[in-house]
């Protein structure tokens, strides 16, 4: 306070009544009603499968209180701690060699270890097979040279895992760079000062600080394994995922299958919210914001050799034997005359579906994202948390609650590319509103209301200055969609229209009857679509580290 | 002639706050006339502006600009594109993808496009950017995007010209030059405009009035040198620079402080007033019979900062110049140097009085 002693002045005011609160800020109807619509589209099918579940309840009940479901819960979370443990062992010291080191070629290992997250798991899967399962790459070698006829058992747990572990430690590698690269080196030389040596200051203060990184990679792992379809399908490990589509599949009554993925959605939810409450914890540690000095780099001097050993090796698991063995069977496919005629045909339906399904996100994530950014709101921010909704189901379980509610409520859409790209939709939506948000904040209020002071109409402000300035956020959003639809496979296996072939369900289905060679050119174009953005985009933003 | 600006009881609630952002402001602008509001953050300077612009609607009370009414009252709120008012933001909010002459033509289009040129062009020539006429935002310095935010802001012809903290984005030098410049250009074309600003300097340079914005409502508004000598209330003298309050016993038309004897112009008062010293106010004489002793000097870099203590137990403040010198611990004599000072009551200004 400045006053001393005496409070401050009140000149009295002509009425002593309190000016009515400002009304709640109007929220434009054109942004409003689209954006309802949109948020209701999401919430439908999944509120429709809990009713669904909800009315079978008592026949219900018994039927997935058996063994069988037990079972089900220990091998998904059995497959999804194992497989972060032992992320966890490779991303670590990735993370340090890569982001505190003078390791050589830092910025090309950077890259090429985050790639393999973009690879979708079914083509991880295939690859696994093609290489380790019977009559695949290795053992044929092995056959031809040691005359070793069998390899011990790839299918099971051990495939599942090694597959879902080889795709999945970028998540955590990720979360351990950034964390390594944002630490303030101030804490670690505060701990050097105080008498900590090399060793005691990474164990007492650096491990410390990296451990809500650790967690919040480690859930998003385990998120992505228990949500995965096309590895543990591929592999034939039962959990959950798995057991939905052949419970779907098989049997005459499909509530049970609605029971099992209330199940997993179930696990899921509580694996989502102890990763909130990692992340909020995270931002709590991160103690600087901004440009801070970088860390000094360890020297590796005659550790060289190991380093870049250790690397190398997990490079060349992850990315160049996959890949290696994939094109070595679509050579040996195209010499036996495997015709391409279909691929072109099944790429021709995955481009134009995912372009479709990127052009519907667009739209459809445009007034959420204005809304939010320009109109905050009670029901603006309601409207967001819906959408965030399909992020965290498995794909599988919104693709179930589809066929539900389209082969009961809206048999015309069921099984048409129009249900397909809802289906997309409820799934990838967050990310293209995410991305569209992130670039509408970057566009600040000040230079609308700039152009508004200058005459322009509110329309108009959107078409001269705020569209112009968003573009590239348009762009992503687009793109990002089209990728990731492209790599889509349980929503696109259930609800494809009959005959409808795109290059995820080639590789399924190829995989599954174990025609590697088949399977061999839709699933390295997959990887060339997904990888060459990832590479150029992270190769790009890798310059920019210190 | 009628007022550029009139608020009329003006106050702004947000959702969820306790106290009214912006609170029963009545002000009226003259033409030509820059008016600072100068305000620590937080004390509803900016919402003003921004019910002015129309980017906020008032809760109660009304606006009127050029003698139109805009907001409040039985009008139909203007919307900020019809209310022909400039506005130049913190930030400049200038717009990235556009040239510095087409963010400057930005708000022309209503005129063909021979009058849109030749308008740029004269704004151009006035802020002295022909040469950058073709370059983007991002390639111009601090101080020439500060010029175009006020050229585009003015070639509509606006009303009246609200700037925004506008000199705070700019280095200490740049902004001393800004001011200056600014005022000049503003002068020149006899623009009104509203300035809104925390730094009491930049307020005083810049503008013909100053407003203090305190807790939502504007406590004084007056020309620059009556806002610093004579603040009308104590929140006021103490936001606005530096000084000392010393306590002075009132006896008939006579008040009896540590600094001497004053006349006091306006009587009756209470029987204790506090006079409002400035740093400057005063004039130190080494003195062995002086009832003030020096208790410590800061020396910054002009001249020097003393700390005087007084027997009625007040350290006084005192800037002299460096050819002044005396030691901590001397006694001195304090002079009051100005003829007029101000006097409070509890809170706020009761009147002035003069050295006898």
């Amino acid at each position: 306070m400045f006053t001393r002693g005496a409070s401050m002045p009140q000149p009295t005011t002509s009425t002593g009544a309190r000016p009515r609160r400002a009304a709640r800020e109007h929220l434009p109807p054109l942004l409003v009603l689209p954006a309802l619509i949109v948020a209701l589209l999401m919430v439908a099918p999944l509120g429709y499968l809990v009713l669904r579940a909800a009315a079978a309840g008592p026949e219900l009940l018994p039927l997935l209180w058996r063994d069988r479901t037990l079972l089900l819960i220990r091998n998904s979370l059995l497959l999804a701690a194992t497989v972060t443990a032992a992320c966890v062992a490779i991303a670590l010291p990735l993370a340090w060699l890569t982001a505190r080191t003078d390791l050589p070629g830092r910025r090309l290992w950077t890259v090429a270890t985050s790639l393999p997250l973009v690879i979708p798991s079914y083509v991880g899967g295939f690859a696994v097979i093609a290489t380790l399962g019977p009559r695949g790459a290795l053992q044929s070698l092995l056959e031809a040279t040691l005359g070793i006829q069998r390899l011990p058992e790839i299918y099971g747990f051990f495939g599942a895992w090694l597959t879902l572990t080889l795709l999945s430690y970028p998540y955590l590698l990720l979360a351990l760079r950034s964390a390594l690269l944002g630490l303030d080196p101030a804490l670690e030389e505060a701990a050097r000062s105080l008498g900590l040596g090399p060793w005691g200051t990474f164990f007492r203060v650096t491990v410390p600080l990296l451990r809500p990184a650790l967690l919040a990679g480690s859930l998003l792992v385990a998120l992505y394994v228990l949500s995965d379809f096309g590895a543990v399908s591929l592999l034939r490990y039962d959990v959950f995922t798995r057991a939905i589509y052949n419970q779907y599949r098989g049997a005459f009554d499909r509530s049970l299958a609605a029971g099992l993925a209330l199940v997993l959605v179930a696990i899921t939810a509580v694996l989502l919210a102890l990763d909130a409450r990692a992340r909020g914890r995270a931002r709590y540690y991160r103690s600087t914001a901004g440009v801070t000095r970088p860390p000094a780099r360890v020297r590796l001097g005659r550790w060289t050799p190991l380093a870049l050993a250790y690397c190398a090796a997990i490079v060349t698991v992850t990315l160049v034997l996959p890949i290696g063995v994939i094109a070595s069977w679509l050579v040996r496919g195209l010499r036996a005359g495997e015709p391409l005629r279909l691929v072109w045909s099944a790429a021709l339906n995955s481009v134009g579906l995912s372009l479709l399904a990127g052009l519907v996100a667009i739209l459809a994530a445009l007034p959420i994202a204005i809304l939010t950014v320009r109109h905050p709101s009670r029901l603006s921010h309601a409207i967001e948390r819906l959408t965030y909704l399909g992020y965290g189901l498995p794909g599988i379980v919104v693709a179930l609650a589809l066929v539900f509610f389209g082969a009961r409520h809206v048999p015309w859409l069921y099984q048409t590319l129009g249900m397909l790209v809802v289906a997309y939709l409820i799934r990838f939506l967050p990310q293209a509103v995410g991305t569209l948000r992130a670039s509408l904040l970057q566009v600040s209020p000040r230079v609308e209301e700039a152009a508004r002071s200058l005459g322009h109409s509110p329309p108009r402000v959107w078409l001269r200055v705020t569209m112009p300035l968003t573009y590239p956020g348009l762009f992503s959003a687009g793109a990002l969609t089209f990728l990731t639809v492209m790599k889509e496979l349980p929503a696109t296996l259930l609800l494809r229209p009959t005959g409808f072939d795109t290059l995820a369900t080639q590789v399924w289905s190829a995989t599954a009857e174990a025609f590697w060679a088949r399977g061999a050119a839709p699933a390295l174009l997959l990887i060339l679509l997904s990888a060459l953005p990832m590479a150029v985009t992270a190769w790009r933003d890798s310059r920019f580290e210190p | 002639m009628h007022t550029a600006i009139e608020l009329n009881g003006v106050s702004k609630w947000f959702p969820g706050a306790a106290e009214p952002a912006v609170h029963d402001v009545t002000m009226a602008i003259a033409p030509g006339e820059i008016v600072a509001l100068l305000g620590p953050s937080g004390c509803g300077k900016t919402t003003t502006l921004r019910l002015i612009a129309g980017f906020e609607r008032p809760d109660t009370g009304t606006i009127a600009i050029a003698g139109q009414p805009v907001a409040g009252g039985a009008t139909p709120f203007v919307p900020p594109e019809r209310r022909g008012v400039g506005m130049v933001f913190q930030d400049y909010a200038l717009f990235p993808h556009l040239t510095v002459s087409d963010n400057i033509a930005f708000g022309l289009r209503h005129l063909p496009a021979a009058e849109r040129r030749s308008r740029c062009d004269d704004l151009l020539a006035l802020t002295g950017l022909e040469a950058v006429a073709h370059r983007y935002p991002h390639q111009l310095s601090g101080g020439q995007q500060q010029r175009v935010a006020i050229a585009r802001a003015l070639a509509p012809r606006p009303h009246v010209l609200l700037l925004d903290e506008p000199f705070s984005n700019l280095d200490t030098e740049m902004r001393a030059q800004m001011r200056a410049e600014v005022r000049e250009l503003l002068k020149a074309i006899q623009a009104t405009a509203i300035l809104v600003t925390h730094d009491q300097q930049e307020a005083m340079t810049v503008a013909d009035r100053v407003a203090v914005m305190l807790q939502g409502r504007i406590e004084q508004i007056d020309t620059p040198d009556i806002v610093y000598h004579y603040p009308a209330t104590r929140a006021v003298a103490r936001f606005v620079g530096q000084g000392t309050f010393v306590p002075a016993r009132v006896a008939g038309d006579v008040a009896l402080s540590d600094l001497g004897q004053f006349g006091l112009d306006q009587a009756p008062a209470p029987q204790l007033v506090d006079l409002l010293v400035r740093p400057r106010d005063v004039t130190l004489e080494v003195d062995p019979n002086g009832v003030a002793v020096v208790t410590a000097r800061r020396f910054n870099g002009a001249e020097f900062t003393y700390l005087v203590q007084l027997p009625c137990g007040v350290q006084l403040q005192s800037d002299q110049p460096s050819y002044v010198d005396i030691a901590p611990g001397t006694r001195v004599r304090v002079r009051c140097n100005r003829s007029r000072l101000a006097a409070y009551d509890a809170d706020t200004r009761i009147g002035l009085t003069a050295p006898r």
